[in-house]
């Protein structure tokens, strides 16, 4: 057997309360690695065409990778995914902390939750063998409280991850949260377990992961452990974290603010790294074998009250300050914990109240419909709706189905301002008159995500009206980056730190015995992109360049104020960046992978689901 | 005097020319936004700039020398 | 070399129990570390850690004899003449011996290599001799 992994697939049948582990096919790790590559691979063989993503039918993955736990920097990842009730396809998160370690130690490298339970439960994983704990007194409670209560009752040495109300209420962007502030944030996976009638799950595991070579893999661990402490990146931007790079983003325009209206906000300065490190951060907190890490904790304020929690992130910071015209860092961490506490998705949570808002001050909703006044800078009001929307209440219900459904809801041309792709909301980068990073998000397999791709530098060193070169970069990056989420580690310390990525390459061999050159590492990523675009072709009907599409916005409005005030590319330019990108991957005009794309990658077997 | 330019991050990729440190050399002190673009770079690209490892402003003016180290926007999640 | 610890600095990476497993048992697995991190949250909202500091209680309640102190200071199981009859694990001060199904009857213990100190990230454990030098 290969080593480096848990070695089984978990099979929980929630129906009738049956496990059952098998082996991980030892082909599967040669040609998916792990994580994000298991999940897409047991995604096209669990989860059928025609399958309600809130039915039981559907099921909810979740894989660690070969480097998850090791002795390298950064190895705290788990990646999960379920078909999105957010946007119908395909769908994947990814979330850090130490469970995808004491996953793997249990034994298992792929954790499928499947059927529903009849009442709420709690998942109690202890090196393989699965219990049920009736979790109906706390079904509704939040993530805080209710992680808090199992630690007491299993122990604090068990990880343990949960849902909040968000997602015991439908909200289809609800997150899965572990270690009182990561978050599975992305695409409903939270949703999906609730679905399931899963408060939480609990694992422990004692047993050794296998290593080909460990005394190899210790010498790359404190090699790599070293070399990331010494990075000149490391030493400025680790005592701030992701906000480091706020007043780049707002000085280059790309800091989505009051709802994509514009990309410069006054008063960045009030959210930037020294501000946050002054006002919010009380201590790091790292995921497993972090040099870095980029994890702060610490106190939100808003008018008086306070919320322990943890971040802010750029991400958040972004949708939950400047889209929302905040520009308070502690009021921002005050909202990142009541979204954490809720189960919220901190990135579709803002983006959706930055549009209700948007809708308030143009007159398109009133007062009455949305329950109270909803003004851009107004932080009460955007906490009061976060708890409507938790709790499924008044116009919150309607938000809480996404920004594409309450854009459908309420119509009048609102359709026009609601921020998404693929139904998912987009995250922290104003993106209009930036091609690759426009790209980045209309191409990302979940939808309106930057993590498969981002590409904003990139944009600003080659020129921000060039088209040339940016298809590749960003086919390259959608490439590198989720090959991390694959291996089971954390990008950071190549993005942030800037430690080369091709040196990862180094840790294959000494973990697993399998040999691999970077190339091929990015083969099994293009192999995983292409499949999981054939995943949302067989959900989607019609899926193909329709679902591409940037929101009107990005095509039909400049920007309010900024470097790039007043531009924008058309459509026509937006489908010549579309048509280059596709005639690269080798797609058709309408962006679906040929089967003799599919032959080339080992994928023979999707090729008939091809879109119609 | 001359000040040493050294690239991390993502800016190595896109000025190769520049992947190993380049030394500028000019008759009078000048600021780090002079230096940046004389290395044919925009000031505003990189997201931070280091003087012998301490973050410095734009119109820092480096001594005789001095290391620059130019971060590239590190961020994306 | 003394092995100290400023658990303010601690940021529950856990690099620590890693490379001490994987120094001392060729193992991924952090359940053999001679040590743990321990997370209190969300309030207080901070980490402790449970080290050994060689106190030595150990050895003095050892019936046999079987922990012996080495040149460096560090206090040393003898597998051959362990008993198993686990009184230091129960009687260690900081809690920090451990048994473990793969290791028979014999605790794990500190073995005082440096390993953490060397690669914590966040100088929370250190050498408080100063032989080693502190990452932060």
């Amino acid at each position: 057997m290969i080593p480096g992994y848990g070695g089984n697939i978990l099979r929980i049948d929630l129906t009738g309360k049956k496990a059952s582990a098998s082996p991980v096919p030892e082909q599967w790790k040669r040609e998916y690695l792990g994580g994000r590559g298991f999940i897409a691979r047991a995604f096209w063989d669990e989860i059928k065409p025609g399958t309600d993503p809130l039915g039981p039918e559907n099921k909810v993955l979740m894989a660690p990778g070969p480097y998850t736990g090791q002795f390298l920097s950064s190895s705290g990842k788990l990646h999960m995914g379920a078909l999105s009730p957010a946007t119908g396809g395909y769908g994947d998160s990814n979330m850090g902390g130490h469970f995808s370690l004491e996953l793997k130690q249990a034994g298992i490298d792929l954790l499928i939750l499947e059927g529903a339970a009849e009442t709420p439960v709690t998942v109690v994983i202890e090196d393989g063998k699965v219990t049920y704990r009736d979790a109906s007194a706390y079904w509704n409670e939040t993530t805080f409280e209710t992680e808090t209560r199992l630690k007491q009752e299993l122990g604090e040495a068990w990880q343990i991850m949960v849902i909040g109300p968000a997602a015991a209420n439908g909200v289809v962007f609800a997150c899965i949260q572990h270690d009182f502030g990561r978050q599975a944030g992305r695409t409903g996976v939270g949703t999906v377990m609730a679905s399931k009638k899963v408060k939480a799950v609990a694992v422990k595991g004692t047993k050794d992961v296998k290593l080909h070579d460990a005394r190899r893999t210790l010498a790359a661990g404190e090699k790599m452990m070293d070399q990331v402490m010494k990075q000149p990146g490391f030493t400025a931007w680790q005592p701030y974290g992701t906000p480091e790079v706020v007043p780049w983003a707002s000085s280059q325009g790309v800091m989505p603010t009051r709802n994509f209206q514009t990309g410069v906000i006054e008063g960045f300065q009030n959210l930037d790294g020294p501000t946050m490190k002054a006002k919010v951060t009380e201590i790091d907190k790292g995921c497993t074998s972090c040099a870095i890490p980029c994890g702060k904790w610490g106190k939100g304020v808003l008018n008086g009250k306070e919320k322990p929690q943890e971040g802010p992130e750029y991400e958040s910071i972004a949708l939950l300050g400047s889209n929302l015209g905040i520009t308070d860092i502690q009021a921002v961490a005050y909202l990142n914990g009541v979204c954490d506490e809720l189960g919220l998705d901190s990135i579709s949570a803002g983006n959706v109240v930055a549009w209700s808002m948007e809708c308030y001050e143009k007159g398109f909703l009133s007062e009455e419909e949305l329950g109270r006044p909803m003004r851009f800078g107004d932080a009460e009001a955007a906490v009061a709706m976060f708890h409507d929307i938790a709790y499924g209440r008044g116009f919150g219900r309607i938000l809480g189905q996404g920004v594409r459904a309450a854009a459908t809801h309420v119509g009048l041309g609102t359709e026009r301002f609601a921020m998404h792709v693929k139904g998912l909301e987009i995250s922290g980068y104003e993106a209009r008159y930036a091609p690759a990073m426009m790209l980045s998000y209309l191409t990302c397999d979940i939808g309106g995500n930057h993590s498969r791709s981002w590409a904003v530098t990139f944009d600003v060193a080659t020129g921000r009206e060039n088209f040339d070169g940016k298809a590749e970069r960003v086919i390259w990056l959608q490439h590198v980056r989720p090959l991390f989420d694959a291996l089971g580690c954390c990008r950071f310390p190549w993005v942030e730190a800037g430690l080369d990525p091709e040196s990862y390459v180094g840790f294959i061999e000494p973990i697993t015995g399998m040999s691999f050159t970077w190339d091929e590492l990015l083969k099994v990523s293009e192999r995983v992109w292409n499949l999981t675009r054939m995943i949302s072709c067989r959900h989607i009907p019609g899926f193909g360049r329709a679902f591409d599409n940037p929101p009107p916005r990005w095509v039909e409005e400049g920007q309010e104020t900024g470097p790039t005030a007043g531009k924008h590319f058309t459509r026509e330019q937006v489908d010549d960046l579309l048509n280059r990108y596709y005639k690269l991957r080798g797609w058709t005009e309408d962006g679906i992978p040929t089967p003799g794309k599919l032959e080339e990658l080992g994928l023979g077997f999707c090729a008939e689901a091809a879109c119609k | 005097m001359q000040v040493t330019v050294r690239l991390e991050g993502h800016l190595r990729e896109f000025f190769p020319k520049l992947h190993e440190p380049r030394t500028v050399a000019c008759e009078r002190p000048i600021t780090v936004a002079e230096i940046i673009e004389a290395v044919g770079m925009a000031a505003s690209l990189p997201s931070s700039v280091l003087c012998n490892r301490v973050r410095v402003e734009r119109d820092h003016v480096p001594a005789d020398g001095d290391e620059l180290v130019l971060l590239s926007p590190l961020a994306g999640g | 070399m003394k092995l100290a610890l400023a658990p303010d600095r601690c940021s529950g990476c856990r690099a620590c129990e890693l490379v001490c497993a994987l120094d001392n048992w060729s193992a991924l697995n952090p359940k053999k570390a001679a040590l743990r991190v321990h997370g209190h949250f969300p309030t207080p909202g901070r980490y402790t850690v449970s080290i050994c500091d060689q106190c030595g209680t150990c050895a003095e309640v050892c019936p046999t004899n079987a922990i012996q102190q080495n040149e460096h200071g560090a206090w040393l199981i003898n597998g051959e003449d362990c008993i198993g009859c686990n009184i230091c694990v129960q009687e260690c001060p900081q809690g920090v011996m451990y048994l473990h199904d793969d290791n028979g009857m014999v605790p794990i213990k500190c073995t005082l290599c440096g390993k953490c100190m060397e690669f914590c990230p966040t100088g929370a454990l250190y050498d408080a001799d100063g032989t080693i030098p502190t990452r932060r």
